[in-house]
């Protein structure tokens, strides 16, 4: 009955305009590479202070919910992640256009955004008590297990040299040491220059690598990365194809659900880990990474249905778990809402507002996103020559855009270079960029269990969850290793 | 061994050398960090441990280069599939978008940017004069408006 007020509430005019506007300026954020999330959220913060509390949080949460899908575009029309949680998308999304079949990687990506946006929402009703409460037992040891975990999709993502792709990890992870050290504030690899105090950036490392570097490699192969033409009139995959898709996408949304309820973990942890486990769920492991649709799905439905699960902790305990929710909880506080155990006994028509604007944003999204379709193909099919240079100039802007600083662009064109010449040295760059996302993590995570534990590393093991993700890590970083040995040996 | 042969052994060399030199590099550094407190590690095991796994990485490509396996096997980049058609373009490429940030706060993003796109598009072969100054002019008046002026983003 509740739920029924809250959709009457978020289905009136002014609301519903709300959620377009949310989800259109969130389709865009996420598409544009140094755009995300978090910043279109922050961006449209101080238009909401003349909105009233419940239009202002559905149009927030709106485009939270649509950036999340918006970052699989320009993943899959031009291989750059718009947003870092699309990474994995990258994977087997631009190979699909490679080879002629963006319409139906972008269908892929619509449904599964969708259905994982909704079964994240369904979370959100059902279990923001309990899962808020089992979330907070996440510390120090279990973080650090996570993030072995997420490494360990370094085995999968290493290329056919392993030497090279263990290389390129680390050399992403000495990136995230630049800076300052989180736990003792000492300068590390700095040189004794300002500038590099503050650290390189994910997203300056992430335009390069992505964007420049590509375009680079377009401009000095010629035409030879283009991709094929892709057929416009088969906009989206049959349905039979999508209905064998479920699996992938229950998977992936279940990944999402729990990873994106846990503070600090987010969606670009979850879609990676989602893209793992599909894989190693599959029968055709080998075909992942090479344009299998199940390798759009999941990571796709995991971004999304985080998004969901990431108001759980914000609503039921005030805690944001993301920088994205760190922004929506400012405009919670803004409009005088105070989230906590309290929030449903006193803003029980706000919350199911909230509730219902979810599910209208994934059915506008899926409107969005279906009209887009045409066009989306259209710039994937555009000559390498013509987009490139059209990517590498929104990119630079975009990177600019992200703080207001030219050295952010500056960054990404230095990472562009770097990530060309490791290119065509042969490796590959998507463990650089994972290392440089779970580094901190894995790091900051490490030393203060052991700085809890008084040095002792039986933390690790004493911690049921940590142990369980230790041991998941190294068997998802081992099994892909020894199956690659013992296939090398097997007489042809 | 003919000289072809030497010049490639040292170029086989070279990338391990790179990788060890970044490690020493991070070694030396690491060693004027802080110790950690109560038993937990310093902010110097993380950047050594990495450090080693380089050294660990130039010394396998160094054994490959010596007994002159895996360069065959090394896979090859997709650009290179295709001839590179001009080696110095990647060269004027980079240059031309370091000219166009430098002078973006000079000449303002809109400038910088069709400078930036029109420049690419002849490095990339477009010779078609129409496309060479509409397009790029085009092109950076949609960002200024979509970025200072919808989003409003301050843009030099």
């Amino acid at each position: 009955m509740d739920f029924l007020i809250g959709l009457q509430t978020a289905l009136s005019p002014g609301n519903l305009l709300a959620i377009l506007a949310g989800t259109a300026i969130g389709v865009f954020a996420g598409a544009v590479p140094g755009l995300s999330s978090t910043v279109g959220l922050a961006l449209v913060l101080p238009v909401t202070f003349a909105l009233e509390p419940v239009p202002a949080l559905l149009m927030m949460t709106a485009l939270y919910m649509a950036a999340e899908y918006g970052g699989s575009i320009t993943a899959i029309a031009i291989g750059v992640p718009g947003s870092s949680p699309a990474l994995a998308t990258t994977f087997d999304g631009y190979p699909m256009t490679r080879r002629g079949e963006a319409s139906r990687a972008f269908g892929v990506s619509l449904f599964a955004s969708m259905s994982g946006g909704a079964l994240g929402a369904l979370l959100l009703v059902a279990a923001l008590g309990p899962l808020s409460r089992a979330a907070l037992a996440f510390g120090p040891a279990e973080f650090f297990g996570l993030g072995a975990f997420g490494l360990a999709i370094v085995a999968n993502l290493v290329g056919r040299d392993p030497v090279r792709g263990v290389v390129s990890a680390a050399l992403g992870m000495l990136a995230f040491v630049v800076g300052l050290d989180v736990l003792t504030g000492a300068p590390r690899l700095t040189f004794g220059a300002a500038p590099l105090l503050d650290g390189l950036g994910l997203v300056p490392m992430l335009i390069g690598f992505f964007a420049i570097a590509e375009a680079f490699r377009s401009i000095l192969g010629g035409e030879g990365t283009r991709s094929r033409a892709a057929d416009l009139a088969g906009a989206m995959p049959p349905l039979r194809e999508l209905a064998r898709l479920w699996p992938s996408i229950l998977r992936g949304s279940a990944i999402g659900g729990v990873i994106g309820a846990i503070p600090g973990a987010g969606a670009t942890i979850a879609s990676i880990v989602a893209w793992n486990e599909e894989r190693r769920a599959s029968k055709t492991p080998e075909r992942f990474g090479t344009g299998e649709p199940a390798g759009i799905a999941a990571p796709e439905a995991a971004n999304n249905a985080c998004v969901g699960a990431a108001m759980i902790p914000l609503l039921a305990l005030g805690v944001p778990g993301s920088a994205s929710t760190a922004v929506l909880l400012g405009a919670l506080t803004v409009k005088g809402v105070a989230p906590g155990p309290l929030l449903m006994a006193e803003q029980s028509a706000l919350v199911h507002a909230i509730y219902a604007g979810f599910l209208i944003a994934v059915v506008l999204m899926a409107v969005a996103g279906r009209l887009g379709i045409p066009l989306w193909v259209r710039v994937a099919n555009l000559r390498p020559s013509l987009l490139m240079p059209m990517v590498v100039a929104l990119s630079l802007i975009g990177a600019f855009a992200l703080r207001g600083n030219l050295g952010d662009a500056w960054a990404a064109l230095f990472f562009g270079g770097v990530g060309f010449v490791l290119l065509r040295a042969g490796y590959p760059l998507a463990p650089a960029v994972l290392g440089l996302i779970l580094g901190p993590m894995i790091e900051t995570n490490y030393r203060r269990a052991l700085s809890l534990s008084g040095g002792s590393h039986a933390v690790f093991l004493e911690s049921p969850i940590a142990l369980a993700l230790l041991l998941l890590a190294g068997l998802s970083f081992g099994a892909p290793l020894l199956r690659r040995r013992l296939s090398g040996r097997r007489p042809a | 061994m003919s000289s072809d042969s030497s010049t490639t052994d040292r170029r086989r060399l070279l990338e391990p050398a790179l990788l060890a030199a970044t490690a020493g590099v991070v070694l030396f550094d690491s060693a004027t960090y802080p110790g950690g407190l109560e038993g937990a590690p310093g902010p110097a095991l993380f950047p050594r441990i990495l450090a080693f796994v380089l050294l660990g990485g130039a010394g396998v490509l160094t054994w490959r280069a010596l007994r002159g396996t895996g360069i065959r096997k090394r896979p090859r980049p997709v650009a290179s599939a295709s001839a590179p058609r001009r080696p110095w373009v990647f060269w004027a490429a980079a240059g031309w978008l370091a000219g166009a940030l430098a002078a973006m706060p000079h000449l303002g993003a809109p400038g910088a940017l069709a400078l930036l796109v029109g420049g690419l598009l002849w490095l990339g072969g477009e010779r078609a004069p129409g496309i060479l100054i509409a397009l790029p002019i085009g092109f950076a008046g949609a960002v200024w408006l979509l970025f200072a002026g919808a989003l409003g983003v301050p843009l030099p």
